[in-house]
């Protein structure tokens, strides 16, 4: 079972290069195409009025201005490259869900326990929150940002080796150590869009390419993501605290680990305030999303240089 | 030279000032008490602060943290600060000075934390008349340019006559569950319609839980009590001490291992006594531990303990217990433990062979004993003993019972684990409160038109948000159905931009509906598909609230109120 839990890993890793390589053609393609000679810029007042004040919005559209034509000409072609990018995607999710399913009947634990296998399960949360949100959204350049770091950390957690060992006595806590490290997995999946929503926002002036989703959006994609992450990481903390509290008797103890996801969850709480601080909106907030991942990172690594009370993680 | 000129020119009076002094000496208290509060709920003060909390743990993760028992001894800090020597050469001192060692127990910590509460209780205290004011007493009168202007907003005729259209409009929120507040100044009939209002108190929560947190930390740090090091001999009771007036007893202690040799379990069946009347007991695991009248036992270690047996000249008893091997020396080769010599300024140091070594000198079944001077290093006597031997040392004979296990145990009472999970719970609540309901609002106009029908207007500035862009477009999409033609209605379903009323010209819904259709209905758009921005901040709410005007929350991200900052509505 365990074999079968690593070569779908490795299959997952596959479907995740065959996914990465379709939308840099896609996004390749996308960028040499000719521009369609229909799909003139209309600007539409909001509000009736472009009178100052008003607001105004720009999109493409089919000449005639119908919603029906607008959507029929920003769907085409209905299977592109992007689309099998897409799909292979959701594929390296479902491969993934089934590796995890795998190792979890051959361990009789959830695969959250040592550092392979939360490097899979990082992996599978970020795959998660990449077809959740193109799903959700429709951004499909995002994975050009998204991908190459969950191939990263795919091809990482290949490195390492997949043996089963059984649980220490403090990991003899299925309840918490299901729901702590799951919602580590969900929240730092999540932060990983953030992460490439905030590359594309700084990478976003020196993009020339029409194609390239306008900042606000890029904005809003990553406050929508940082408000999974944040969230998903205050009742991981919490969670790993009444752990402490209940296995170590300390909810509190200020091991590495849990102080690296304390920066993490100061650097997206500072993030949530930089939103509405005048001179800290846009390229100094996207800074904030990329520390916060980094944070994300140092976590999940720190341990291995730091030792601790997660050095088993 | 001027300075001269001037003092000539201009004599000093008994009632002028002489200094800048006078200027602030002029300033009220209440004033001065102001200006400290509004430093406080400034928000950039706010995320200075949390940054600067942010990067002290950062430091703190960086550097080897001194353990709390080491602190208190300045030998033990001078030990620890050896064994990290290696790493930091002449580092050391320099970064031990300015507490980088220290972090979390350093003042600059504690005071960036101890400002980070202030902040928080400021900002939170500052925003609450606006949250109570937004969730209980609604602007609800609006200008006719708010529904020109406003971020989302639009429009459409209906045949039906105005109190008719109202009614329905009511009945579309009712079944929506969303609140209706009318307002009865005109012109037209007006509706403000909101749903989840509350939702906005949840930074409210949130940030007061951070401080219920924070008081947690200081109460367990100043009462209750916790013993690190509590160590049981398996079969000699030991009072717990702290004044619980309890008695502790390891029954057995067993390890047990996997085939690997990892660790697989660690148990101690533990008995409390109270005046020598059982009252607990339990198998005590790590995950397990066992807690009486507010007193926690937690396992935390293991080991060997020497019993061992002191004797006077006279042959009396000064003690007879387990001696626990608890330490290691630096190179792992020796266990030792230490002893207070009862009624002497003396220490005993048990020191054994470390499990698995050799060649110590010690041999397995054997303890050396070391008996030292409290303020010496040199031992005034020291011995191998075999089990059961015994050795003579400045008049006292030490006697090496045998080997038995010892359980390590953390004992603790701290009063402030129930405020610490308070507000953890306050957090949880208060974060997902914020995150995930948000309060939307929408102001809705009927006028009546020539001719019987009436002209409907939506609108709302609230902030950026495709979801809730979309959720605009559909409410006036279903408005638009139910208040028009029934065969409009299809329509409205299809675009959801228009429905049944006449369309008096292009709006945010518009946009809105198509965005939504995009984002959500729309079947695989292609790569770039969104490369249309969101609808561009309203003027009015893009600049920085004005002084004194309520900032929106952060964690709420909910609009100021576009009445609030200069729209305000007609009388």
């Amino acid at each position: 079972m365990l074999e079968i839990s690593q070569a779908l890993l490795l299959a997952t890793t596959v479907l995740v290069i065959i996914a990465l390589v379709a939308y840099v053609f896609a996004l390749v393609a996308a960028r040499v195409a000719k521009p369609q000679p229909a799909s003139a810029k209309m600007t539409v007042a909001v509000g009736g009025s472009s009178a100052a004040g008003a607001a105004e919005v720009t999109r493409a559209s089919s000449g005639d201005g119908s919603a029906a034509a607008q959507t029929s000409n920003h769907r085409a072609p209905a299977r592109g490259i992007a689309w099998y990018g897409s799909k292979f995607t959701q594929g390296a999710l479902i491969l993934l869900t089934g590796s995890l399913l795998a190792r979890f009947f051959a361990t009789g634990h959830a695969p959250f326990s040592n550092h392979y296998e939360f490097a899979v399960s990082f992996c599978w949360g970020m795959i998660l929150a990449l077809v959740y949100f193109e799903h959700r959204y429709r951004v499909r350049t995002l994975a050009v940002a998204v991908l190459p770091v969950i191939l990263a950390m795919l091809i990482y957690a290949s490195t390492l080796s997949y043996e089963a060992n059984p649980l220490m006595p403090a990991l003899q806590n299925s309840p918490l150590l299901t729901l702590h490290v799951f919602t580590a997995a969900l929240a730092y999946g999540a932060g990983v869009i953030a992460f490439g929503a905030a590359v594309m926002y700084l990478l976003s002036p020196h993009v020339r390419w029409s194609g390239w989703p306008k900042p606000d959006v890029l904005d809003e994609l990553g406050y929508k993501a940082v408000i999974i992450t944040f969230p998903m990481l205050t009742i991981m903390i919490i969670l790993g605290s009444v752990w402490a509290n209940i296995a170590w008797g300390r909810y509190w103890s200020w091991d590495p680990k849990e102080t690296a996801a304390l920066v993490t969850w100061l650097i997206y709480g500072a993030y949530l305030h930089a939103r509405v601080v005048g001179g800290w909106r846009g390229r100094r907030a996207a800074w904030l999303l990329v520390l916060g991942f980094a944070a994300i990172v140092f976590t999940y690594f720190g341990n291995l240089f730091f030792g601790g009370m997660h050095s088993y993680a | 030279m001027s300075v001269e000129t001037r003092n000539r020119s201009r004599p000093v009076g008994v009632d002028e000032p002489v200094d800048g002094l006078d200027g602030a000496a002029g300033l009220a208290p209440t004033q001065a008490l102001r200006a400290i509060y509004a430093f406080f709920y400034n928000k950039k003060v706010g995320l200075t602060l949390i940054l600067a909390a942010g990067l002290a743990c950062l430091f703190g993760v960086l550097f080897p943290q001194m353990p709390a028992g080491v602190r208190g001894d300045p030998a033990s800090v001078d030990g620890w600060l050896q064994s990290v020597r290696p790493s930091y050469g002449g580092w050391t001192s320099i970064m031990d000075a300015v507490g980088l060692f220290n972090v979390f127990s350093s003042p600059l910590f504690l005071t960036i934390m101890g400002l980070l509460a202030l902040s928080i209780t400021a900002c939170t205290t500052h925003r609450i008349p606006v949250l109570m004011q937004t969730a209980f007493h609604p602007h609800t009168k609006v200008t006719a340019e708010f529904f020109r202007r406003a971020r989302l907003n639009d429009r459409f005729a209906t045949p039906l006559p105005s109190g008719e259209a109202v009614a329905l409009i009511k009945e579309d929120a009712k079944a929506r569950r969303v609140r209706v507040i009318e307002d009865h100044h005109g012109p037209g009939a007006n509706l403000y319609t909101d749903k989840w209002h509350l939702a906005p108190f949840g930074t409210v929560i949130a940030h007061t839980a951070f401080v219920v947190i924070m008081a947690g930390f200081v109460v367990s740090s100043l009462t209750g009590f916790r013993d690190d090091q509590f160590t049981l001999t398996v079969g000699r009771p030991a009072e717990v001490g702290h004044g619980t007036g309890l008695v502790a007893e390891a029954i057995s202690f067993s390890d047990t291992y996997y085939d690997n040799g990892s660790p697989k379990d660690y148990v101690t069946d533990l008995v409390l006594s109270v005046d020598g009347r059982e009252v607990a007991r339990q198998d005590v695991r790590v995950n397990d531990p066992l807690r009486y009248d507010g007193v926690m036992f937690h396992q935390a270690y293991f080991g060997i303990a020497a019993v061992m047996e002191i004797r006077d000249a006279s042959g009396r008893l000064l003690f007879n217990d387990g001696v626990p091997l608890e330490w290691t020396t630096p190179d792992g080769s020796l266990s030792y433990g230490v002893l207070e010599v009862p009624g002497r300024d003396q220490e005993l140091f048990v020191i054994g062979s470390a499990s698995g070594r050799t060649g110590t000198g010690i041999e397995p079944g054997q303890m050396r004993i070391e008996v030292y001077p409290t303020s010496l290093d040199a031992p005034v006597g020291a011995a191998v003993l075999d089990q059961s031997g015994s050795v003579q040392i400045d008049g006292l004979t030490y006697t090496f019972e045998r080997e038995q296990q010892f359980t390590g145990l953390l004992v603790k009472r701290d009063p402030g684990t129930g405020i610490v999970w308070l507000g953890c719970l306050l957090l949880i609540i208060g974060t997902c409160l914020t995150m995930f309901f948000r309060h939307h609002r929408i102001w809705i106009r009927v006028t009546p038109e020539a001719g019987g029908g009436s002209l409907v207007q939506l609108a709302s500035p609230d902030r950026q948000d495709a979801t809730f862009t979309r959720q605009f477009a559909e409410v006036a999409a279903g408005l638009a159905g139910a208040l028009g033609e029934a065969d409009a209605l299809g329509e409205a379903d299809a675009g959801g931009a228009g429905g049944a009323g006449e369309r008096l010209e292009p709006g945010a819904l518009e946009d809105a509906a198509v965005r939504a259709d995009l984002m959500a209905e729309a079947g695989s758009p292609e790569l770039g598909v969104i490369e249309q921005g969101l609808p561009e901040a309203n003027p009015m709410e893009a600049g920085s609230p004005e002084a004194g005007s309520p900032e929106p929350d952060p964690m709420e991200q909910q609009s100021s109120d576009l009445m609030e900052e200069g729209d305000e509505p007609n009388a």
